[in-house]
């Protein structure tokens, strides 16, 4: 559904990313994992269109995606959340959600069409009590919430989640782990960057593993999770091993 | 309840020539006049977050064109409307290049080009008549400069209200919070923000129009100065900024104060309005409609209606 191939970005001298090759089957739930600084989020923005690759190609449903802007991308049917909620905070919850099915997809639908679509959405996941209110006003909980009932209102077919439960208590992110889901059963495609690892490794069928902007490894959870250079990305070189390896 | 207490206020409002007081007359007008630019300002202040200095450019563009070309002999109705058309392929042109601009830049650029205006009116003397002014044909157009203005006025109103319950609206206010986000959400940003401006500045053209033949003379600073620049924001801000009846209320009440500042003490009203921007930033953000006593009056009638 979504291949990249050979992505590359630069910020200055900075290299973010380097020679990325992965794809995304469709129904699938991938997590990218990885440790701070290794690219995820940047690779997100190059996915949906906020940031321009320096290099390679990003391809969804066999459409050139790379050089579409992040307007359009979201009506080709990619939509995200944030790694810190960032919903439209003065405005309630149900116009948050209503932003996005105005104009996030291709169709238009009525504002009467549209509401009644957001109130789904809002039911969906349980914020529907919540509607009338500010969205600054919510429990963090919420705010991850609203951000994902903000890009489901696209439709998407592919979902950006950007650490979706990041700062949430373990019990929440139980619940949070039960809707991505039930999202997924629902037919859309699920790409997740998580630090969670209990999160990434029970719900993706496959793992992608960055570190500083290259991928190195690749595969089913429990291959990743063995996998020595996974393991040294995260927890650094064993010292007596370093000792050994160096003459 | 709201529309009672709205249509007893435009009933009276209509009927009000009726009674003959001149003085209180043309107060009127002015006041409509306020309260339109601060309205129309409102339009891309208050619902896309946009700070426009430049405002007043819009209604001094609309003034000057319509008496340039009235002037020429074309007819009256064709002059206002193409007042109010300078305005607007004014506030398409200047989109394009303000708003890759934000915050402070923005309203310091659009500020910069009312002193553009104020400088070419002064200096390309051949076609304006520099600080000698523009006069038009002379007549007493009292009574029917009371009507249009209040119809603009009523207009800008429902327009404001039509905006706040459509997905225009929606889309403006995202603008507002978080325009990159708003952007990635497929709201179509630039021509969200160039469509608020063109709807801000054909109202304030049309108003220029009206005031120019209305008052027979305007020169550079009547129209493009300073104090006509900061006025509508000021007006807009004191009310808050966002709410369709907050410029109204400000308007009233910086019109009122003025009136009675500049009958005591002469030239202090000047200050009013940079004062006004100065204090209502520090202790009141929100204007006076968010005070809270206000505030809970206001939605209690039903006149709360912000986006």
């Amino acid at each position: 559904m979504l291949v990249v191939q050979e992505l590359s970005k630069t910020f200055g001298g900075l290299t973010a990313l380097s020679g990325i090759d992965f794809q995304v089957e469709q129904g699938s739930i991938t997590g990218i994992i990885g440790p701070n600084g290794a690219g995820k989020t940047t690779m997100f923005n190059l996915i949906s269109g906020t940031f321009l690759p320096t290099s390679g190609s990003i391809r969804f449903k066999g459409r050139d995606i790379t050089r579409i802007k992040s307007d359009k991308v979201c009506r080709i049917g990619i939509s995200r959340t944030y790694q810190n909620a960032r919903p439209f905070e003065a405005l309630s919850v149900l116009q948050n959600v209503l932003i996005g099915i105005s104009y996030g997809r291709k169709d238009r639908p009525n504002i009467k069409r549209a509401e009644s679509e957001a109130m789904d959405i809002l039911r969906f996941l349980d914020l529907e009590r919540h509607a009338p209110v500010l969205a600054d006003q919510l429990s963090p909980l919420n705010k991850k919430r609203l951000e994902l009932a903000r890009a489901l209102g696209t439709q998407p077919e592919l979902l950006l989640l950007d650490e979706i439960a990041a700062g949430l208590i373990p019990s929440e992110t139980l619940e949070m782990m039960e809707v991505i889901k039930q999202i997924r059963s629902r037919g859309t495609t699920i790409l997740m960057i998580e630090h969670i690892m209990k999160a990434v490794m029970d719900l993706s069928d496959r793992v992608i593993v960055l570190n500083y902007g290259v991928k190195i490894a690749e595969g089913k959870p429990q291959e990743v999770s063995s996998n020595p250079k996974v393991i040294e990305a995260y927890l650094g070189e064993e010292v007596e091993e370093k000792g050994e390896e160096t003459p | 309840m709201n529309r009672i207490i709205l249509g007893i206020v435009l009933l009276f409002l209509l009927i009000f020539p009726v009674f003959n007081l001149p003085y209180l007359n043309t107060f009127l007008i002015i006041l409509f006049m306020y309260i339109l630019l601060a309205e129309s300002y409102d339009i891309l202040g208050g619902y896309t977050g946009y700070i426009n200095m430049g405002h007043i450019a819009f209604f001094g563009i609309g003034a000057y064109t319509f008496g340039l070309l009235w002037n020429t002999g074309l007819s009256l109705y064709l002059s206002f409307l193409a007042g109010t058309l300078a305005a607007v392929v004014f506030a398409i042109l200047i989109s394009f290049p303000l708003f890759r601009l934000q915050g402070a830049y923005f309203s310091l650029a659009a500020f910069a080009l009312v002193k553009l205006m104020e400088h070419l009116t002064l200096n390309l003397s051949s076609i304006t008549h520099g600080s000698d002014g523009l006069k038009v044909l002379e007549g007493n157009r009292m009574i029917p400069m009371y009507y249009l203005s209040l119809l603009l006025v009523v207009a800008v109103v429902v327009v404001s209200f039509l905006i706040t319950r459509s997905r225009f609206g929606l889309a403006m206010a995202s603008v507002r919070e978080e325009e990159e986000i708003a952007f990635d959400f497929g709201v179509p940003v630039q021509r969200i923000k160039t469509t608020a401006m063109v709807i801000s500045a054909s109202f304030a053209g049309l108003m220029g129009s009206f005031y120019t033949w209305y008052t027979i003379f305007i020169n550079p600073s009547m129209v493009f100065g300073t104090e006509m620049a900061l006025m509508p924001i000021a007006m807009a801000m004191l009310g808050g900024s966002g709410v369709i009846i907050g410029p109204v209320i400000g308007a009233v009440f910086l019109l009122i104060v003025e009136e009675t500042l500049w009958t005591r003490f002469a030239y202090l009203h000047t200050a009013a309005y940079g004062l006004v921007i100065l204090l209502v930033g520090l202790f009141m953000p929100g204007g006076l409609v968010r005070l809270r006593p206000v505030r809970r009056f206001l939605i209690r009638v039903g006149l709360f209606k912000e986006l």
